[in-house]
């Protein structure tokens, strides 16, 4: 107890020092909200400290950390009830839309496009690629830019692969190649499962899922729930597929993830964020190669998680001086320390050059691949007045179904259409 | 139910006496069984936060020596997830909801027990009746009422529902009504102040009790989840278990570290528990007086 | 249970000299319990059941009065249905077996000398301990296919069983988990209650004739813990009722809605979703279901009597 106290005690001295440091001359106090206190100390921390000290006419004040997007969400719509919202505000990939049409009537939100168009076009080509910025542009608007994003991305056990006759070299690309690999590791090996997916515990991998065979979950207006065409029958009917074809064990991430490393898992299907705790996890018992999420279609896309930086005050002396954090946020040595600090793709493409991240991504290939979907990347879609916890959770209850062969994969599918209609409508 | 008569070991239910080593051994036997169902959660919890990341799986129940991860992992769940923080706030939450119980509680049983005021029996009724309520009824409109005054994220309104506690007016009444009236009478007449009679006699005589249930609101309010998880969404203001749980979904899957803040998380109380242990059984069985 | 409040209950201070003085202390006293009653007790029950007839949702401006609206979609609700029977489910199973190993746990470490204190400490250890901790470890532990208790049903050549993935058990599993937390706790409470037993019922029944183990568990034993197994078994009512770690931090309420429980259905009604409107009269029918087991509690309790 005493040790506890005196770390607690030595915690609050550096936390002290560290809010006594700032300079006396700051002149403009950014107030910051992010989500997931453990990304303060990993980067949030280190990259307000290295800002600050570039402009110390600046000061960044973080408040406390929300649980997750959703709860950061449901605070600052509370907080834009009395106009106390933070300057700068990590909104949930998925939760920009309900952010931005809560906020912009009011005047509580700040597009960035005049703040990209003083940078002048050059230098936004630059930085961004034109289907970064495209995910936090709604109808025009700017109201994000992407901070922290991630794809879902395939983790394969070579040693598992080879025992099956499969070359860890030339990875499965398609669902059906993975079922077909997932099948012959089962095989080959007792006691290991051939391939896991989250379906269990948040809807990212079915949205994945839809995604990847060309699908959408609503139209761009989000009136009209549109998964229930071919590319949502096509993805259901892998999900039936893939628990009775490949005897797919029905857990959550975090449980695949314990049986991957375990090394009784073939293939688990993750975030590009897990790579970080699967290295120490897995401890070189066996070799671990990444490869590209499963694709049904030649136009298919995948949800991208993470965060989106947004300007939330109005006045105009604090939104220079937040477009200068959320700038050096996005530049590639504020990328670099957000990278290497959380496994997250970097959102600004000179990162990749070798005095930032190159070198690094040459070293640890396995890193580099949520970066190489870039391109069929979209924004992680949220359903409309922040329903998406509850059409999840009908929607996991028949896709249960759907994979136990219960219901068939046609009226399931109907099914869920129907039940997120009634939920989104209500 | 005092204490002394918990722990006479009394001797009725000695096995048939045709075969006491027999019956002995298969008693122990059973028990030894049933020990080992109880203890394996915390064996795999103590071993996966000082084993290598690496094995917690694949050996479960080993330990390699050589590769003790114990100070990664302990330092680990400290540092990126302020396990110390966590545990700050379930204690400051912990004495502060036990020491307004107490000033409250003891108060009101007092005048329940001891004293005449019109109301009593409606007092007393109100309880009784408060004993039935499980906190998760008020909390909705507690939380919409927290919400609207700001509150929010705050120790305070982690603690405002427990500050009232049918239990412990019940149970100190219980008690308190058993101090004989000729003293108390005989203390007046000496000048005592209300107040002095219960600080100086009434309390005094009811410390078992007292202390009883301070070991249970202690060991309710370190454990809880719903509340905490319903008005806090800042990490800053996290009790213990909710934090552990923010830590798991921040943080994936690191299970040496999990682990170790989970061991962090319950060993405190465990600490009382094997200290006071007396208390403990003695407020389990204080439920049962009425 | 004591005699409900009566004259009788409350000595007068007969021999108070200045009896206002003495009236005076009691309302001082009394205060504060008497405004914390009101504003955590009273106040929320009386709104909540107010909003339990509206559709008043968290942060709305104008809302309305919408009579049984809110009650009428409980009935009809699959999923407030589903998750009632899951927690009648949770409920049976986990009071029938905790008062049942409590029992026979306090039968075999009553008597067993020096060591009961050790058995003691084992057995209450899971009630000290942190459920949110202590689920997240159960969770691994019964990991489907690399769980060590799943791998010691394959070393005994059975098949591994999916403890949380599959939609027949994973309720089953949540409640050996309760069970396995709650029986130290009614342990304790029927060694209370066998110390109670006074040691001239066994002399008595030895001259009858009954000193055999079963006869002395039958004849004695068991018929003098009647009332506290009344007690245990609702203390362990109530607290399977509110069944919600294990549910938040194991199963979500999953898979295919088989653990989702009337808890875990508030809170997401209530502060998930905030729809405070059903959340309210959701409220309002689990209160309604733990006014009847008090009442059981102490209509039970009217027929027996405590030491």
């Amino acid at each position: 107890m005493r040790q506890t106290l005196a770390f607690l005690m030595a915690a609050g001295l550096t936390a002290a020092a560290a809010f006594s440091a700032a300079p006396a001359r700051a002149e403009t106090t950014l107030e910051v909200v992010h989500a997931y206190g453990a990304f303060r100390e990993r980067f949030y921390q280190p990259l307000a400290d290295a800002f600050m000290k570039d402009h110390p006419d600046i000061k960044i004040k973080f408040r406390a950390p929300a649980t997750d997007y959703y709860e950061g969400h449901l605070a600052v719509a509370r907080e834009a009830m009395t106009g106390q919202t933070p300057d700068i505000f990590f909104a949930g990939m998925n939760l920009l839309p309900d952010l931005a049409s809560m906020l912009a009537p009011r005047n509580q939100i700040t597009d960035l496009n005049p703040f990209l168009d003083q940078e002048g076009q050059a230098w936004v080509d630059k930085n961004y690629d034109i289907n970064v910025l495209e995910l936090g542009r709604i109808d025009g608007h700017q109201w994000g830019l992407p901070f922290n994003a991630s794809t879902p991305i395939a983790y394969f056990n070579a040693d598992l692969m080879k025992k099956a006759g499969l070359d860890p070299q030339q990875l499965p690309k398609t669902w059906d190649e993975f079922i077909e690999a997932a099948k012959k590791i089962k095989q080959a090996n007792s006691d290991v499962d051939g391939m896991q997916i989250n379906l269990a515990l948040g809807d990212w991998f079915w949205q994945a899922m839809v995604y990847s065979y060309g699908g959408t979950m609503m139209s761009p207006d989000r009136t009209k729930v549109t998964y229930g065409d071919d590319a949502g029958l096509k993805a259901a009917t892998t999900v039936r597929r893939l628990v009775e074809e490949v005897g797919m064990p029905w857990i959550d991430e975090d449980a695949g993830m314990a049986q991957f490393a375990a090394g009784k898992l073939g293939i688990f299907i993750g975030s590009t964020g897990d790579i970080r705790t699967m290295d120490d996890a897995i401890g070189g018992k066996f070799k671990l190669v990444t490869g590209t999420f499963p694709m049904g279609a030649k136009d298919g896309h995948l949800p991208t998680g993470g965060n989106f930086a947004t300007i939330l005050t109005q006045d105009p002396e604090k939104q220079k001086a937040a477009w200068e954090f959320v700038k050096f946020l996005t530049s590639p040595a504020g990328q670099k320390v957000t990278v290497l600090g959380s496994g997250y793709m970097p959102t600004n493409k000179q990162a990749l050059k070798n005095e930032y991240l190159g070198e690094f991504y040459a070293k640890n290939p396995d890193w580099k691949t949520s970066l190489t979907q870039w391109p069929i990347a979209v924004a992680y879609f949220g359903y409309p007045n922040v329903k998406s916890i509850k059409v999840w959770k009908a929607q996991s209850e028949v896709l249960f179904r759907i994979g136990s062969g219960d219901v068939s994969p046609v009226d399931g599918l109907k099914e869920m259409v129907q039940s997120t209609e009634a939920i989104v409508k209500e | 139910m005092t204490s002394a008569k918990l722990d006479v070991s009394t001797q009725e239910l000695r096995a048939p006496s045709l075969a006491p080593s027999l019956a002995a051994a298969v008693r122990h036997g059973l028990l030894l069984i049933f020990a080992a169902i109880i203890l394996l959660p915390f064996a795999w919890m103590i071993l996966a936060a000082v084993k290598d990341p690496s094995d917690i799986f694949s050996d479960p129940f080993s330990l390699d020596p050589a590769k003790l991860r114990a100070v990664e992992n302990f330092s680990k769940a400290l540092t990126a997830a302020p396990m110390g923080l966590f545990m700050l706030n379930s204690l400051i939450v912990v004495v502060g909801v036990l020491s307004v119980q107490l000033i409250t509680s003891v108060a009101a049983a007092y005048a329940l027990a001891q004293l005449k005021f019109r109301g009593q029996t409606l007092l007393f009724g109100l309880v009784l009746f408060a004993l039935c309520i499980p906190v998760q009824v008020p909390a909705l409109p507690m939380y919409i009422a927290l919400a609207k005054l700001g509150l929010l994220n705050s120790y305070f309104a982690l603690m405002f529902p427990w500050f009232f506690s049918a239990f412990a007016i019940f149970l100190f009444r219980q008690h308190f009504r058993t101090y004989p009236q000729e003293i108390i009478n005989a203390a007046r007449i000496d000048g005592f102040t209300e107040i002095e009679i219960v600080l100086r006699l009434i309390v005094p005589s009811a410390l078992p009790a007292i202390a009883a249930f301070s070991v249970f609101s202690v060991t309710a309010h370190w454990n809880d989840l719903y509340w905490p998880l319903i008005v806090v969404n800042v990490t800053e203001k996290m009790t213990a278990p909710l934090g552990l749980l923010n830590f798991q979904s921040a943080e994936g899957v690191s299970y040496g570290p999990l682990m170790a803040a989970a061991t962090i998380i319950t060993s405190p109380l465990v600490c009382v528990f094997l200290l006071a242990r007396r208390y403990f059984v003695e407020g389990v069985t204080m439920t049962g007086v009425k | 249970m004591t005699s409900l409040p009566t004259c009788g209950t409350c000595r007068p201070a007969r021999a108070v000299p200045d009896k206002l003085r003495g009236v005076n202390a009691a309302y001082l006293f009394a205060l504060p319990a008497v405004a914390l009653i009101a504003i955590v007790v009273l106040a929320p029950i009386a709104v909540v059941i107010l909003l339990s007839f509206s559709n008043y949702s968290l942060g709305a401006t104008d809302w309305s009065l919408v009579g049984i609206g809110n009650y009428a979609q409980l009935v009809h609700d699959r999923s407030f249905l589903n998750a009632l029977s899951n927690t009648a489910l949770y409920v049976s199973v986990v009071v029938s077996m905790s008062v049942l190993l409590g029992l026979l746990l306090a039968i075999l470490v009553h008597g067993t000398g020096r060591l009961r204190r050790l058995y003691e400490v084992i057995f209450f250890l899971p009630v000290a301990s942190t459920l949110v901790a202590l689920g997240l470890v159960w969770k691994f532990m019964l990991h489907s296919r690399i769980g060590p208790i799943n791998e010691l049903i394959a070393a005994l050549g059975l098949q591994r069983i999916d403890f949380f993935n599959n939609p027949s058990i994973a309720i089953f599993a949540l409640a050996a988990i309760g069970v396995w937390h709650l029986v130290g706790f009614n342990m304790i409470l029927f060694l209370a209650g066998l110390t109670g037993i006074p040691r001239d019922l066994y002399q008595a029944a030895a001259i009858d004739g009954a000193d055999g183990f079963w006869d002395r568990l039958f004849r004695v034993t068991w018929p003098m813990l009647g009332p506290t197994t009344i007690f245990v078994t609702i203390t362990s009512t109530i607290t399977a009722f509110q069944v919600f770690d294990t549910v938040a931090v194991i199963t979500h309420g999953g898979p295919a809605g088989s653990t989702d429980v009337i808890l875990y259905q508030l809170y997401q009604a209530s502060f998930q979703y905030f729809e405070t409107g059903y959340a309210s009269a959701l409220t309002v029918v689990f209160l309604i279901i733990m006014m009847a087991i008090s009442a059981v509690q102490i209509f039970a309790a009217r027929g027996v009597h405590y030491s």
